[in-house]
């Protein structure tokens, strides 16, 4: 049975970037989008994913909080920051807010897939 | 301004020798009107005088008057002038003052704007540039997965190491044009991860004593930020320290923020003029932007301690 995946990113563009290329994985898929944290926090409680890749920086509300309300709802749903930013204090406060994972933009093919694997559990 | 006054100090004089030249001739008129009708000893006096030998000294009594209206004249334009220099002066130190003001102002205005400008170029590197570079790598990432062959794999290599290669540059230029986590996170772990930094690349044992317990407006946040960056890259190019204490501390009135170093230390005149001379400047007008003061203790050998207070007064004018 495939995964059920919810992106949240401001950007469009990476998206689409970021939908093409979990096309790779035929176990994944893309459920719906949101382009920020209030929106991502209400298709969250909509469609209960099994994943959520969230960007960090989105204007009103931002991926740490959209992270740590989506884990207060639906403590299931495993969630993945994606982002430019390298800083270690992001990575905490993602970390402290229930987020799996952190990745950065430039990273994720190389580490998205295994890393997707590793939380959801799917066997290759 | 010159010329006129020359031309109102000579005219004067000519004036007063003109009045000087009417009270000549009276007084010859007068002495031949009296000589002829008045006492024969007078008349016997004067026309002693008009003799030969003593005609010239009968002229210049005739004429003192003259020269004396003349000086007179003179001095009292030389007065007048004088007044109008001293006036003249005071309104030129008053503009001088004014025109230093607007353009300390000015100067604070740009400083502002430029920080903006840092901020506008930041957002938009990050937006832009950053999340399309990252979007081509996942493109590259996909394409690598779907096609097979070995050659076009090579080049998707190369193509990925290069854009990442190039997220990481953008990532260092972000980082220089402003703090990435000051906005969100605060002065505090702005400064601390600065100091972190600063230790891990100068080997330059650093201590940070914050004591803040709010957040400060923007604009005094990036400010502060600024003056200890600068100060700590002093100490690095010039101090030859082997420990530096930052301390940002909240008083009843004012923000105080004190950047220590167990250094050489310098000659503050002599620092002025060399290469360190343009930091402390910035420093100085970076604390002056946010209505701010910057003092200096140093000497040869004796470390160097800058201390900036800023007036809580001001926290609500910049919130830029």
């Amino acid at each position: 049975m495939s995964k059920r995946i919810l992106l949240v990113d401001n950007s469009k563009q990476f998206r689409a970037n970021l939908k093409r290329f979990l096309r790779i994985d035929p176990d994944l898929e893309v459920i719906a989008e949101a382009q920020g944290g209030e929106e991502a926090c209400a298709l969250a409680d909509e469609h209960k994913p099994d994943l959520v890749l969230m960007d960090l920086k989105m204007g009103a509300m931002d991926g740490i909080e959209a992270t740590r309300r989506i884990k207060n709802a639906n403590p299931q749903t495993q969630i993945i920051v994606l982002t430019v930013y390298d800083e270690d204090l992001y990575r905490s406060d993602a970390a402290a807010a229930g987020a799996a994972d952190y990745i950065l933009k430039e990273e994720i093919p190389d580490n998205l897939l295994r890393s997707i694997k590793s939380i959801l559990s799917i066997k290759d | 301004m010159a010329n006129s006054q020359e031309s109102g100090k000579r005219s004067l004089a000519i004036i007063g020798a003109a009045i000087g030249l009417a009270i000549s001739i009276l007084i010859i008129v007068y002495s031949y009107d009296y000589a002829i009708s008045a006492d024969p000893r007078i008349i016997g006096f004067w026309f002693y005088l008009t003799q030969k030998p003593y005609r010239l000294l009968q002229l210049s009594v005739s004429l003192f008057p003259i020269g004396i209206g003349y000086f007179v004249g003179k001095e009292h334009q030389e007065k007048k002038s004088l007044k109008i220099v001293a006036q003249e002066n005071r309104l030129l130190y008053q503009q001088t003052l004014e025109k230093q003001e607007a353009l300390d102002q000015l100067m604070h205005r740009i400083s502002r704007a430029h920080e903006e400008e840092r901020k506008r170029i930041s957002r938009e590197l990050h937006d832009g540039i950053a999340q399309n570079l990252s979007g081509i790598i996942l493109d590259v990432g996909y394409l690598k997965a779907v096609i097979g062959e070995p050659e076009a794999q090579k080049h998707l290599q190369e193509l990925t190491d290069l854009a990442k290669e190039t997220v990481i540059d953008l990532r260092r230029i972000l980082n220089d044009l402003r703090p990435v986590i000051l906005d969100s996170q605060g002065l505090a772990p702005t400064l601390g991860q600065h100091v972190e930094k600063f230790g891990r690349e100068t080997n330059i044992e650093i201590e940070l004593k914050m004591d803040l317990a709010q957040r400060l407006p923007p604009g005094m946040e990036i400010t502060i930020f600024r003056i200890v960056q600068e100060a700590l890259n002093n100490v690095k190019k010039y101090a030859q320290a082997k420990a530096v204490t930052v301390a940002v501390g909240l008083d009843s009135d004012s923000v105080g923020v004190t950047i220590q170093d167990d250094g050489q230390g310098f000659d503050l005149v002599k620092g002025l003029q060399d290469h360190r001379g343009f930091g402390l400047v910035n420093m100085k007008d970076r604390a002056e932007s946010i209505g701010g003061t910057i003092d200096v203790a140093t000497q040869p050998g004796a470390g160097t301690t800058i201390k900036v207070t800023i007036p809580l007064a001001s926290v609500g004018e910049f919130d830029g």
